[in-house]
């Protein structure tokens, strides 16, 4: 990591959704995280433990009303810093597209059905980089062409059904690299694509973040994608980081009992076949809330009372570049005998306490 | 022994146009001559990429689609030539848990309604015979008790307990709604189960759990699995005998080991090399083919092998005249769809300059 400061600071970014009649839902509680140029940072988690809200907050694509948001994110700009959350509107519409790009899980929704490829990446170029006409059109194909789109003068007048679910998140990723932006948001980009696609579209970010030395917020739930591209990895689990560290050290080393569940939920295709996987045991609705202690304690192998005091605080250990929320945390030399003591998944009492 | 055997199956779909003649225009060749047969006991993992056949494949085997040509053997009966009313009966011994489990448990029964109608329509429960004079009122409630007492042990098998019965599939999580459609699958007792996709909606810690119950209550009963899935780890992980699909066709068969230690169609090796690994190491070194472009369309599929627009391998002669059928290696249970298996593998011969560039060889 720089010395500088880094590109973007996240601190304590927070988000509560508000209902009539139901009490607050908090999506995220408390995430912190940096950017760099040139560097990817990915947020991993399953599904509702708020990360792809947190793409949202700071993008400030969420809703107006019923919506709370926290903390901060000052993100470093040539004119000074800013705090993205606390922009107006106008401000932030002039910086997403240009500063800020985001590339959505499902090409074909975030698409317009009814207006061809190329007036939709013009509209950008036109917007932000004030150009017209033939030159606006001729730059599109050009960036269709960087993405590897053959043929993008055809394309130009195609329909987003026309193309191929690949070549639409190529089609989007164009579209958010036009003014080639300083930080870019991914939000799942290959979970909709098969493997082989999934595989050209990360080695295409990859050289993106290489050659324009753009900082990269990669969303995912693969672990396999992480460990490929991501530099500084952070898993969340219910709204907030339990692990933070770069990938060598997060995949060799594990602390928290949950990032441990998640690489032994994985099948690997280069593991010795017959090994049963190791999965963390009920699922996401037997959490506890943060503030009662740590959200992951009933699905924990290795919890104890001292868990349930209160939420576990941010604890860094080693050289201070891995974190983790836990007060129990895994030693690297239990690890092995911990998978031959997990018992195999016992689930359906999460569901008797749904009464 | 095999429980299952399919012959050169082909299931085309028509292209219809016209708004008051119907005209057929052509036809989507989703599955187009697949021949495999499945041993008894065992697993077999079909996987490819999205289009290329497999759900189509699984579909095809219960009949839910309606086979083109070819014939299905399944308990020295062939399904193809089966009467809808004899299919129907059939179907008690061959199940399919679908890919996504909201979609297919009907919101408006209860988990105890949907797997009582199984048996319901099969006439499965109740003692063999009744005792002389038992009243219809005395039967009926014995055949009751008997289903009862299956649906909650296929239940119990899962993992769930007798007080899901009187709940709405909507009161579950997506885990917990997967395992209700085994249970569903389960509770006929049949031979044969098609899981088509059964993890791919699911969280991976779930994923997980699924994977392992499979295993359980194969171990546990005996059932012999035919596996649909596009994650390559998934199906090596939960098969005995994998076959790979591209376009339609199987390219490549093998043992689950086998297949991962030496893949040999260009496909295959793509297809591996394209599958993440969640450790940063192997990341690093490993090759990486990136394959050029996308899928062909099944309704006009590229002449010779189907593979061969795309295949770094790919040859002047031959490749894009002849479509190469499956065959057996010198091993006996490797089989491959390519002209050059032996060359390729031998290194004799190299991909071609242009699409070398693609593979990427790591780092580390």
């Amino acid at each position: 990591m720089s010395s500088s400061t880094p590109l973007l600071a996240v601190d304590e970014l927070s988000v509560a959704f508000h209902r009539r009649g139901a009490g607050e839902t908090r999506a995220v509680d408390g995430v912190s995280f940096t950017l760099e140029e040139g560097r990817v940072t990915g947020l991993v988690g399953e599904s509702g433990c708020g990360k792809s809200v947190t793409s949202l907050a700071l993008m400030g694509l969420l809703p107006d009303r019923g919506v709370e948001v926290g903390g901060s994110a000052v993100m470093r700009l040539p004119e000074g810093e800013v705090d993205l959350l606390r922009l107006s509107r106008r401000r932030l519409r002039d910086l997403r597209g240009s500063q800020l790009a985001m590339i959505f899980q499902d090409p074909l929704s975030s698409l317009n059905p009814v207006v061809p490829i190329g007036r939709q990446v013009t509209e950008i170029l036109k917007r932000h980089r004030g150009m017209r006409g033939s030159a606006a059109r001729k730059e599109a194909a050009d960036l269709l062409y960087r993405v590897g789109i053959p043929d993008p003068t055809r394309r130009l007048n195609e329909y987003p059904h026309q193309l191929s679910g690949g070549m639409r998140q190529r089609a989007l990723i164009a579209m958010a690299v036009a003014c080639k932006p300083r930080l870019m948001i991914a939000d799942e980009p290959t979970t909709a694509l098969d493997v082989t696609i999934q595989a050209q579209i990360l080695e295409l970010l990859k050289d993106l973040v290489t050659e324009e030395g753009t900082a990269l917020l990669m969303i995912t739930h693969d672990l396999g994608v992480v460990a490929g591209l991501c530099d500084d990895i952070n898993v969340l689990y219910a709204g907030r980081a339990v692990e933070t560290a770069p990938r060598r050290p997060l995949f060799a080393d594990p602390t928290h009992p949950y990032t441990v569940g998640l690489l032994g939920s994985v099948p690997r295709l280069d593991a010795p076949r017959g090994e049963p996987l190791t999965p963390v045991r009920g699922s996401v609705n037997d959490n506890i809330a943060w503030t009662d202690g740590c959200a992951f304690a009933p699905r924990c192998d290795h919890y104890t009372m001292e868990c349930l005091q209160g939420p576990p605080p941010l604890v860094r250990t080693g050289d201070g570049t891995h974190i983790h929320r836990c007060v129990n945390p895994i030693d690297h030399a239990d690890v092995v005998d911990q998978t031959v003591l997990e018992s195999p998944a016992v689930v359906g009492e999460d569901e008797e306490e749904r009464e | 022994m095999s429980l299952l055997e399919i012959k050169d199956l082909k299931v085309h779909f028509p292209i219809r146009r016209g708004v008051l003649i119907d005209r057929t225009i052509g036809h989507v060749r989703a599955v187009d001559g697949v021949s495999l047969s499945i041993t008894k006991g065992q697993t077999y993992g079909l996987v490819g990429e999205s289009g290329c056949g497999k759900t189509t494949l699984g579909r095809a085997v219960l009949r839910l689609n309606e086979i083109t040509e070819g014939e299905v053997w399944f308990g020295g009966r062939d399904l193809a030539g089966l009467d809808s009313e004899s299919m129907r009966r059939e179907r008690a011994n061959l199940q399919m848990v679908f890919q996504d489990p909201l979609g297919s448990l009907n919101p408006r029964q209860n988990v105890g309604a949907i797997l009582m109608e199984g048996l319901q329509t099969h006439g499965i429960g109740g003692p063999e015979e009744f005792p002389e004079g038992t009243s219809a009122k005395e039967r009926h409630r014995a055949v009751e008790e008997d289903r009862k007492k299956r649906v909650v042990d296929a239940l119990e098998r899962v993992g769930l307990s007798a007080k899901a019965l009187k709940r709405y599939p909507h009161e579950f999580s997506g885990g917990q709604r997967q395992r209700i459609g085994i249970a569903r699958a389960l509770v006929l007792q049949p031979d044969l189960i098609i899981c088509d996709e059964p993890v791919s909606a699911l969280d991976v810690s779930i994923q997980a759990q699924v994977l392992n119950l499979l295993e359980e209550l194969q171990e546990e009963m005996g059932l012999t699995y035919l596996v649909i899935a596009h994650d390559l780890a998934v199906v090596r992980h939960v098969s005995d005998v994998v076959g790979v699909m591209y376009l339609g066709s199987l390219v490549e068969e093998a043992t689950s080991d086998e297949l991962y230690e030496t893949p040999m169609h260009p496909y295959t090796r793509s297809l591996m090399s394209a599958v993440p690994v969640p450790d940063p190491t192997v990341e690093d070194s490993r090759e990486r083919i990136l394959l050029a472009g996308d899928l062909p369309s099944p309704a006009n599929p590229p002449a010779g092998c189907r593979f061969h627009t795309r295949c770094p391998w790919r040859q002047e002669e031959l490749c894009d005249t002849e479509r190469p059928e499956l065959r057996t290696l010198k091993s006996g249970t490797h089989r491959v769809a390519c002209h050059y298996v032996e060359q390729i593998l031998s290194g004799e011969i190299q991909p071609s300059e242009e699409r070398a560039e693609r593979i990427l060889h790591g780092t580390g």
